[in-house]
């Protein structure tokens, strides 16, 4: 008996009561049995204990090092601290996979839980379509792509993780990053319960707003956890590559931003329905489409650690999602029809539409440029690459309208903005980016597009701050103080200042890119000991070479003096490790040096014992400000998603019921 | 004339006055001469735009290859030779191709990437604008409120248009309310008056 024949047992289960909670959710929906209904919901959480208990044995395994198992031999060796074995557990594609699959499980016991005072209606089907997906990354795991298969000779080691993977970074990014896949899957789940229920009232969006929410903050820090690891580890003194799987995780987050933003006006106006429903299912199916993309290897990638032969299985089943959510669409778009109408564009609706044209067309950009190659290989037989160029020429323009735009949306009124009030709210905001637009010049930003760029960050920023002013002003005038104002205020309308505070954060972030993007500079060049390379006014002196092996791990650093204008800031040491088993994958240790929001990036590309050292080094002002803004971003999305008072749902109470619940 | 009142509005103005200080300054940036690069940057520059070989999905200029490192020292050579970067460029997609290009041409067959983003913003434009003219009230634009100082008492849905003091009342009201909402007492400033 081992460990894997209880992950097996757990596995084979896990489907049958998956299986079972469709067949009950909806037969009994169907056939209006309670009791039918309440057993598809407790085996969804029973679906949720076999998968805990599957994958507590994937663990085990590894950690008693079950080399038997062929999942933990190809993917761990002895030699490895226990954090990256336990980690390891996601290292490789079936690993990965039943870590997708325990997530869902859980995420839906969680709806199962939180929503049992939801509309009688929907629920059994939300958990029929999550049990159907999770049926399908079931069926894979137990007949496609099992962790738990038993190799005939069991190897006294196993052959260690690839070095990639044994970093901090990785111990918090693919999870991240494939729970935010994941967690699209709710979302979609109520789109779709309400389009065979026909109940998409308030109740409903407000529920599949937060679980958006959710979504959102978990992508973003994935999102984020990448381009952290990306900058620590790759070398090449950049955080974000234009890369396929990069851009396969981005795709999802984007439509997730549009749809909460075009939410909002079927919040408050009604309208924009079929549009939304839309924005659901395309961030889900392109959950999946990203998934896919890794899986398939279709497409060059640095990511291509996690090529396999899946891919056909995840294409049927990305083809299986659309058919059945544009079919129900389809079906349902009649009752879609908007009850209220449009006023002007000049309104703060008219901005969420110009802001989901932004969003989508961003989306589109990228996923044209991702699937393009494929495009051109089966029409051309041409084989080509889509690079960094081609997405920043296309999107950093489309970007930059976001951002503006960003300032002028939320100070509109609903509905229809007078000339009056535009002008009201925004000449001081326009007078700072104005200025801003003349001064920056003078200290140096002497590109026109990162003028351009910084002026339109910091009108979205002033503008924000001008309107958290004036609130703040008003409950002042009330006899508040300023700071309890601020707090009252704040926490009075958590939704609003919450997205204010990531739109903060994103105008952080949009400054550190544009100033890391047009004023990086760099060198290269070999340095013999003693002697020194400059860059940017740093000069950097080689000093020797280290060479130590600890467990298994040898461990290559070189030192340099690090010198600005004569005087000794600090020593470095980038280096690299090269790991027992994988001589010819040497992972880079990435020297990197804060100052004053610059950084000072050192890779160590070659040495030649003490006598040379070959080098390149990145200066990279502002960089430190995509850390902070993706961190204030990040908050935001929080402080919205976090509960709120009874308040919030007082006030949701009265609005209005979009589409009636059918007799 | 609508655009004569605005003309004479000082609101309108300033801004065409800030908007014309500005675009002046961008111009300038954008003709004006930019700083001389250096070597170093002028290299990578060029590396940035070649794929590199025998990585997947690296630059020239990012990738810590072997092969990548020899490539920039090509470019460097070819530069210091007094190449300019488009012939740098031209030289290594004679030796290898256009597949050693990071982002494809923008000719032929491959100037659909660069088209299909632009097309679909368009399409996406002109639906938005059909679906917001067809959600518009058939009573077409709404006058917006301050924009003409002798407007008529009944606006385009034939509404009473209500006066000044009238609007002053309903604000009191409305701030009174917003604030009870907000847990507020009434205000102590100038706001009360």
């Amino acid at each position: 008996m081992h460990f894997t024949d209880l992950g097996s047992v757990a596995l084979i289960l896990a489907l049958v009561f998956a299986l079972y909670a469709i067949a009950g959710s909806v037969l009994g929906a169907g056939t209006q049995r309670p009791a039918l209904v309440a057993s598809g919901r407790r085996s969804a959480l029973v679906v949720a204990a076999l998968l805990l208990l599957a994958a507590a044995a994937l663990v085990c395994a590894f950690l008693t090092r079950d080399f038997g198992a062929r999942y933990v031999a190809e993917h761990s060796s002895r030699a490895m601290p226990w954090y990256y074995t336990a980690a390891a557990f996601y290292g490789g594609q079936e690993g990965s996979l039943l870590y997708w699959a325990l997530m869902l499980s859980l995420f839906t016991a969680l709806a199962v839980l939180l929503h049992r005072r939801a509309p009688a209606p929907l629920m059994p089907y939300v958990v029929a379509v999550l049990m159907a997906i999770e049926s399908f990354y079931l069926i894979v795991l137990n007949f496609v792509s099992t962790p738990f298969a038993r190799l005939q000779i069991v190897p006294q080691d196993g052959s260690g993780l690839n070095p990639l993977l044994q970093d901090p970074g990785m111990l918090v990014h693919p999870p991240m990053l494939l729970m935010g896949y994941m967690s699209f899957s709710l979302p979609f789940a109520f789109a779709v319960a309400a389009m065979i229920t026909g109940t998409l009232d308030s109740g409903w969006l407000r529920a599949i707003r937060r679980w958006m929410l959710a979504s959102w903050s978990i992508q973003t820090t994935g999102l984020l956890l990448g381009m952290w690891w990306a900058y620590h580890v790759l070398g090449w003194g950049g955080y974000w590559g234009w890369d396929p799987v990069e851009n396969a995780a981005l795709l999802p987050w984007l439509t997730a931003t549009a749809f909460l933003h075009s939410s909002m006006v079927q919040e408050r106006r009604g309208t924009l329905k079929v549009w939304n429903l839309g924005l659901i299912i395309a961030s889900f199916a392109l959950s999946i489409f990203g998934t896919f993309e890794v899986r398939s290897g279709i497409i060059s990638s640095v990511h291509s650690f996690a090529y396999s032969d899946i891919g056909p299985y995840f294409l049927v089943f990305l083809g299986i999602i659309l058919f059945v959510s544009i079919g129900l669409f389809v079906y349902r778009l009649p009752r879609l029809r908007p009850e209220r109408e449009f006023d002007s564009v000049i309104s703060r609706e008219g901005s969420f539409l110009g802001n989901n044209l932004l969003l989508t067309g961003i989306a589109f950009a990228t996923f044209w440029g991702t699937v393009f190659p494929i495009i051109a290989q089966v029409v051309r037989g041409q084989t080509m690459t889509v690079g960094p160029t081609f997405y920043q020429q296309v999107n950093g323009p489309l970007f930059a309208a976001l951002i503006f735009l960003m300032g002028i949306g939320p100070l509109l009124a609903w509905r229809h903005a007078s000339w009056t009030s535009v002008w009201h709210n925004f000449r001081w905001p326009a007078l700072v980016a104005a200025s801003a637009a003349v001064l920056l010049p003078l200290i140096g930003v002497r590109s026109v597009w990162a003028d351009i760029g910084d002026t339109v960050c910091l009108f979205a920023a002033a503008t924000v701050l001008y309107e958290v002013w004036r609130g703040v002003r008003v409950r002042h005038g009330h006899g508040e103080a300023y700071p309890r104002a601020l707090g009252m205020l704040v926490s009075r309308h958590r939704e609003r200042y919450g997205g204010y505070l990531v739109h903060l954060g994103l105008v952080v972030l949009a400054l550190g890119v544009i100033g890391s993007q047009f004023y990086q500079t760099q060198a290269e060049g070999t340095v013999a000991r003693g002697h020194s390379l400059t860059l940017d006014g740093y000069a950097l002196t080689y000093l020797g070479v280290t060479d130590t092996t600890q467990s298994g791990v040898e461990v290559i650093q070189t030192y340099f003096r690090v010198s600005q204008g004569g005087h000794t800031i600090e020593q470095i040491a980038p280096g690299e490790r090269i790991f027992a088993g994988f001589p010819s994958q040497p992972t880079s240790i990435v020297s990197i040096t804060s100052q004053r929001l610059t950084d000072l990036y050192v890779f160590l590309a070659g040495y030649n014992g003490s006598a040379t050292a070959t080098i390149r080094v990145f200066v990279n002002p502002l960089v430190s400000l995509v850390w902070y803004g993706g961190l204030v971003m990040l908050t935001g999305g929080i402080f919205c998603w976090w509960p709120g008072r009874r308040r919030t749902a007082r006030l949701a109470e009265r609005a209005p019921q979009l589409v009636e619940v059918p007799a | 004339m609508r655009w004569q009142v605005l003309l004479r509005q000082r609101s309108f103005l300033i801004a065409l006055g800030v908007l014309l200080v500005v675009g002046t300054v961008w111009t300038a940036l954008a003709i004006g001469s930019a700083r001389p690069k250096s070597l170093d940057q002028r290299v990578y520059e060029v590396a940035a735009q070649l794929q590199c070989p025998v990585c997947n999905g690296e630059s020239v200029a990012s990738s810590p290859s072997g092969t990548a490192e020899v490539m920039r020292q090509v470019i460097r050579q070819k530069l210091q030779l007094g190449m300019s970067e488009q012939q740098v460029i031209a030289y290594f997609q004679q030796s290898y191709g256009d597949t050693i290009l990071e982002s494809p041409p923008k000719q032929g067959f491959t100037l659909l990437i660069w088209l299909g983003p632009l097309v679909m913003l368009l399409a996406g434009l002109v639906l938005l604008v059909t679906v917001v003219r067809e959600w518009q009230p058939a009573a077409a634009q709404l006058p917006a409120a301050g924009d003409a100082p002798g407007r008529v008492s009944e606006d385009a849905y034939g509404e009473h248009v209500l006066s000044e003091s009238e609007l002053r009342q309903l604000a009191d009201v409305l701030r009174r309310e917003l604030a009870a909402e907000e847990g507020l007492p009434p205000a102590v400033g100038k706001e009360s008056a």
